[in-house]
């Protein structure tokens, strides 16, 4: 991972990536909603509203990868001093905190046909607003502090502290009674879903992840530019 | 799919709302990046002008 603290060898890195990362993208996008919307079968108990899970779903997990990689880099900033960590953890938050609103969306928008209900604050809901809260709070941090490195120490405590949320979030439905179906992928004994959602299911997961990949070193990129730019103005005004 | 099915809207919404919000996303970062990479270029230049 050292290897690639030099920016200037990120940043050709990224380029090199990037390509590929789109294409591939665009065609797990394209495969998963195919197999999403014609040949997911309906289920036998919630019929066509099923099909809200193959958005859903992948939205829910990758605000908890999104989360959980904001931590593992706090921590590496942390202790190995790596200088692109606090910007990875910077630049994933406002994807993550998207992944996370759409999972709340598109959660309630199948919690009313079939529970009756748009919200509950039952453990999962709850605990995942709590999710939303973090992200929205290490975003305002970097907003508030002016100066980058105290920004960036305060924005670490709360990517770690957080974290804890995490587990709570994955495993709140079976420690707490809940309206919210239980896991049937990442299960003990296996996934219990039938392969004909299964396979959409972690299809549209990849195509998530990879826009995931994408935008974040797209981001990443904003992120040394908006260094540079700071360290230009200042040159400048010294300059004068 | 039926597109006749009850509940029908709610997974049109779902869909709908995802990709939107996807795009967006998208969007948002993208047009950063290039503001960002304009904005260096031009300061870039105003630098190698002033040092001549």
């Amino acid at each position: 991972m050292q290897k690639f603290a030099n920016p200037a060898r990120f940043l050709k890195l990224a380029e090199t990536l990037l390509p590929p990362i789109w294409g591939v993208t665009i065609l797990a996008f394209a495969a998963g909603l195919y197999m999403s919307l014609v040949t997911a079968p309906p289920d036998y108990q919630q019929g066509e509203t099923v099909r809200i899970m193959f958005v859903h779903v992948p939205a829910a997990w990758m605000a908890l990868m999104v989360y959980t990689s904001m931590a593992a880099a706090s921590i590496m900033a942390a202790i190995f001093r790596h200088p692109l960590a606090d910007m990875a953890a910077k630049a994933a938050a406002p994807i993550g905190a998207m992944f996370c609103l759409l999972a709340l969306i598109t959660g309630s928008l199948w919690g009313k046909p079939m529970w009756g209900a748009w919200w509950v604050w039952d453990a999962r809901l709850t605990s995942v607003f709590v999710l939303l809260l973090l992200y929205l709070g290490y975003m305002a941090v970097w907003q508030a502090i002016e100066d980058p490195h105290r920004a960036a120490l305060i924005a670490r405590i709360v990517a770690i502290a957080g974290f804890i949320n995490v587990p709570i979030v994955k495993f709140s439905v079976d420690w707490w009674n809940s309206l919210h179906q239980g896991a049937s992928v990442f299960r003990m004994g296996g996934p219990t879903i039938d392969a004909r959602m299964l396979w959409p299911l972690l299809i549209m997961a990849l195509a998530y992840t990879l826009l995931f990949v994408g935008l974040l070193l797209v981001a990443m990129r904003s992120e040394i530019a908006q260094r540079k730019l700071r360290q230009l103005r200042l040159a400048g005004i010294e300059g004068r | 799919m039926d597109w006749n099915a009850a509940h029908i809207d709610f997974v049109i919404a779902a869909y709908a709302v995802s990709f939107a919000g996807l795009a967006f996303l998208m969007v948002f970062i993208l047009l950063r990046d290039r503001k960002l990479k304009r904005q260096i270029a031009t300061l870039d230049r105003e630098r190698d002008r002033r040092d001549g």
